[in-house]
């Protein structure tokens, strides 16, 4: 709890144009702090963030009362923001801890029996940065400690994603990005994985419309389970049903529209929201909860990489499937392959070396399936191959045949797992990470669909040699 | 009296002047009934109930409003020679020019202005005499702090409750996004009544009022304002005082100061209170009086007092008799409902209210 300044002193603070502390007061600092600011950076107290951006955007003064939360009391502010040439100035000239509400006599007592209505589960409340800050929940009447005010949502509970179709995987982390209310978020405590929870919380705003932060329930599962009927054993009928979807092989005929649908348009929003908690672009976060943006965003690239590749294998699997036969030049597509995936390979300080340019080696395949297949490699590469080492890929022709070459430095591949790395799904005992275990099966389905091959030579300590090998593009 | 489409009359001496002035003064009197008219016609189509003397007391403050801010843009002006033109215009060109563009005036502002009228008329109608210890200055006895607050406030409602002259000022203590909308507002009427004037645009014009209105806008001290002050006055004084001040307040006609004790008490924006008391459901009365315990001698005294604006008025004694009876009947546990319906999201609170009024 942060004390009350002595009376009749304001609280400072002067911000720059783009509302970043240049200096604060110490209970404004440690206000910001507590509310998972930077001390240097933008105003991460949501209602004191509003009014710097009323100031801004109207450039006008600005003095009213503004609250802000703090642990189990509220903090009753009298702010004036003065818009100047530099920025801005802040005062703080009335500055009150509050109790919560104690309503008088009967008033009171229906008050208190109207906010403990009998759910299920325990009531929580979060802030913007989900961290916990009203928990009534007791050990003895939960089993198991309570989160203690302040530990973050996503440190006491383990966030599960489910896959099902029109079910959102993430709840909780598509509602956050869109302020929007969410039920059936399954959780399980880290503490103790074997208990199971249902979250749901709505958004709560400030007067300004800015967020403050999430409160809800949470439930235990066996608490949910009681309340609901049993599920029946599927009967012949639906039986049938479900073995007409699943039956007839992996994909149905309308795979790929169903795949778009359910997957790629969910997963696209759940990167672009992810994105954006990340960089921050809806207000500031602590950086450990900008981290878990960016997590969610990886894994969600990783995810849609998987889609891509499950698409790709219903594309090739299929019987009328075809690819162009076009001039290429392999040396060029192997340089537009490294400058993609350049980014990647210079977070791992690991230099690609392409073909120089004017040398060619000019093939007949389709130029995107080409393309794709050296980005599937190069990428393998640069994940295999340690730090600060190089990556070759060279290109020639021969005997009608045109060959790029990918050499790493990484550890290699036993001889005799150089055919199961191109099988499907097969990822050689890897576990997590990135990679769908489909890369290498599609692009060898590519290579052979363009009358070529692709092939690996390997041995363990030595790096890895893939090559491709196309025929040669004739004038003819 | 001139027309807001004729922001330059022609002054001419001798008998022929008696007729034009004559012409002129019922050009004018014929304006201010549209005026009227139009006002309440805007009024007709926003929410609430807008008595005749509401509708007055809205006119009084809007007018003086944007004399002030019209006075102060020429101060400014007259020290800019960019702005020469600006002095053709007649005294009050903004006011009478708002007449012909009343959709200028946003809701927001109309929302604003209403709760000024109101609060305003039924201070006039209650002003207490000098000299007697009112019992919200008694219950606070040593608070220096809230006693400063409040004779602050007693004298911006006192500027709330001038002379009801059109051509008269009145201190603009609008809040901040208010005050921003109002000068903008008038600095457009002004362009283009200056723009009307000239036989060819003057952009330079336009920038010379701009910097005048950013000007005004940078100066402007909301934390001076009625509501401002009334909102000091909740704050500096502890639970237990403002449980024993919120009575007196209502029976007093001190609207602004009862509205800020149940905002800072029942998180209730103040604004919002203003909007339960002088709308049209008993029941959001009910549910305040009830919250802040007004006993039922005192809800009588309430209901007297807010009538003029509430309507309560046309019912006469037995109207009065069968809301205390009303009240007698709302229970606590209803007055919580309320309270929590009022903490629901804003957007459903709005939908709920609207609901409410059809």
């Amino acid at each position: 709890m942060i004390a009350a300044p002595p009376p009749g002193e304001p609280i400072t603070a002067r911000l720059d144009m783009d509302g970043r502390i240049l200096s604060a007061d110490d209970p404004l600092a440690r206000l910001q702090a507590d509310a998972g600011g930077d001390p240097q950076g933008t105003l991460a107290i949501p209602a004191l963030a509003a009014l710097v951006r009323l100031a801004a955007r109207l450039r006008i003064p600005i003095s009213r009362a503004v609250q802000a939360a703090q642990g189990d009391a509220d903090i009753s502010m009298w702010v004036q923001i003065r818009p100047e040439a530099e920025g801005y100035s802040l005062s703080i000239v009335d500055w009150q801890v509050r109790a919560p509400r104690q309503w008088p006599g009967e008033l009171g007592v229906l008050m208190a029996r109207r906010f403990a209505p009998p759910e299920p589960g325990w009531p929580w409340q979060v802030d913007t940065q989900l961290r916990f800050r009203q928990v009534a929940a007791q050990a003895a009447s939960i089993g198991h400690e309570p989160p203690r005010e302040g530990e973050p949502l996503t440190a006491y509970f383990r966030l599960d994603a489910v896959i099902a179709e029109d079910v959102s995987p993430m709840p909780l982390v598509e509602a956050l990005a869109l302020r929007m209310p969410f039920t059936d978020q399954h959780a399980r405590l880290r503490v103790d994985e074997g208990v199971e929870y249902r979250i749901s919380g709505e958004p709560l705003f400030d007067e300004d419309g800015a967020l403050m932060g999430y409160r809800g329930r949470a439930v235990p599962q066996e608490a949910k389970r009681t309340e609901q009927p049993a599920v029946a054993p599927a009967s012949d009928e639906q039986a049938a049903e479900v073995h007409s979807i699943f039956g007839n092989g992996m994909f149905g005929p309308g795979f790929a529209p169903r795949l778009e649908q359910a997957l790629r348009q969910p997963i696209g929003r759940i990167i672009a929201n992810a994105d954006s908690i990340a960089e921050q672009t809806q207000g500031p976060l602590r950086e450990e909860y900008a981290g878990y943006g960016a997590d969610i965003a990886r894994a969600s690239r990783h995810l849609l990489g998987l889609v891509d590749d499950l698409s790709d294998l219903q594309a090739i699997e299929r019987p009328d499937f075809k690819v162009a036969r076009e001039r290429i030049d392999l040396a060029d597509i192997a340089r537009r392959a490294a400058s993609l995936l350049h980014g990647q390979a210079g977070d791992r300080g690991i230099r690609v070396q392409t073909p120089p340019l004017g040398e060619s080696a000019l093939a007949c395949g389709e130029y995107r399936r080409v393309l794709q297949i050296l980005c599937n490699l190069l990428g393998n590469a640069i994940r295999h191959t340690p730090r600060d080492s190089t990556i070759w890929v060279r290109v020639d022709a021969e005997d009608g045949r045109a060959r790029v070459v990918v050499a790493d430095q990484g550890g290699g591949i036993d001889p005799v797992d150089h055919e199961r790395i191109f099988e499907r799904f097969e990822r050689l005992g890897l576990s997590g990470g990135d990679g769908s275990g489909l890369g290498l099966y599609i692009s060898r389905r590519l290579a052979r669909a363009m009358d070529g091959d692709l092939t690996v030579d390997s041995a363990l300590g030595q790096g890895a040699r893939f090559t491709l090998d196309l025929p040669v593009w004739t004038d003819a | 009296m001139t027309g807001g489409d004729e922001p330059v009359q022609q002054r001419h001496g001798g008998e022929w002047e008696g007729t034009r002035l004559g012409a002129r003064f019922s050009r004018g009197l014929a304006m201010e009934v549209r005026h009227g008219a139009d006002l309440a016609r805007l009024a007709d189509d926003a929410p609430g109930r807008w008595t005749d003397a509401m509708l007055a007391e809205t006119r009084i403050h809007l007018a003086g409003l944007m004399n002030n801010v019209e006075q102060s843009l020429i101060i400014d002006l007259s020290r800019d020679p960019a702005a020469s033109a600006f002095t053709m215009l007649d005294p009050g060109y903004a006011r009478q020019a708002i007449e012909r563009e009343l959709a200028l005036l946003s809701p927001e502002l109309l929302r604003h202005l209403r709760h000024r009228a109101s609060v305003s008329l039924l201070l006039r109608q209650h002003r207490i005499p000098g000299g007697i210890l009112s019992r919200l200055e008694s219950e606070a006895r040593g608070n220096g702090r809230y006693l400063d607050a409040l004779a602050g406030l007693s004298l911006a409602e006192r500027n709330w409750c001038g002379p009801m002259l059109l051509d008269a000022t009145m201190q603009p203590d609008l809040p901040a996004e208010l005050f921003h909308d109002l000068v903008w507002t008038v600095a457009a009427l002004l362009v283009r009544g200056c723009g009307a004037q000239a036989s060819t645009p003057d952009p330079t014009l336009t920038a010379a009022i701009a910097r005048a209105a950013e000007g005004l806008i940078a100066r402007h001290d909301e934390g001076q304002g009625a509501m401002a002050l009334a909102r000091r006055c909740a704050r500096a004084l502890s639970a237990d005082q403002r449980f024993a001040i919120a009575p007196h307040a209502l029976t007093e006609a001190r609207l602004l100061l009862f509205a800020a004790i149940v905002e800072c008490e029942g998180g209730i924006a103040l604004d919002d209170v203003l909007e339960a008391l002088i709308g049209p459901q008993d029941r959001d009365r009910f549910a305040l009086l009830r919250v802040m315990g007004l006993d039922d001698a005192g809800a009588f005294q309430v209901a007297e007092m807010l009538a003029p604006v509430t309507g309560l008025a046309d019912g006469g004694d037995a109207a009065l008799v069968d809301f205390v009876e009303a009240y007698r009947a709302f229970d606590a546990e209803q007055a919580v409902q309320w309270l929590l319906d009022r903490m629901n999201p804003r957007a459903l609170a709005d939908k709920l209210a609207l609901l409410d009024r059809r």
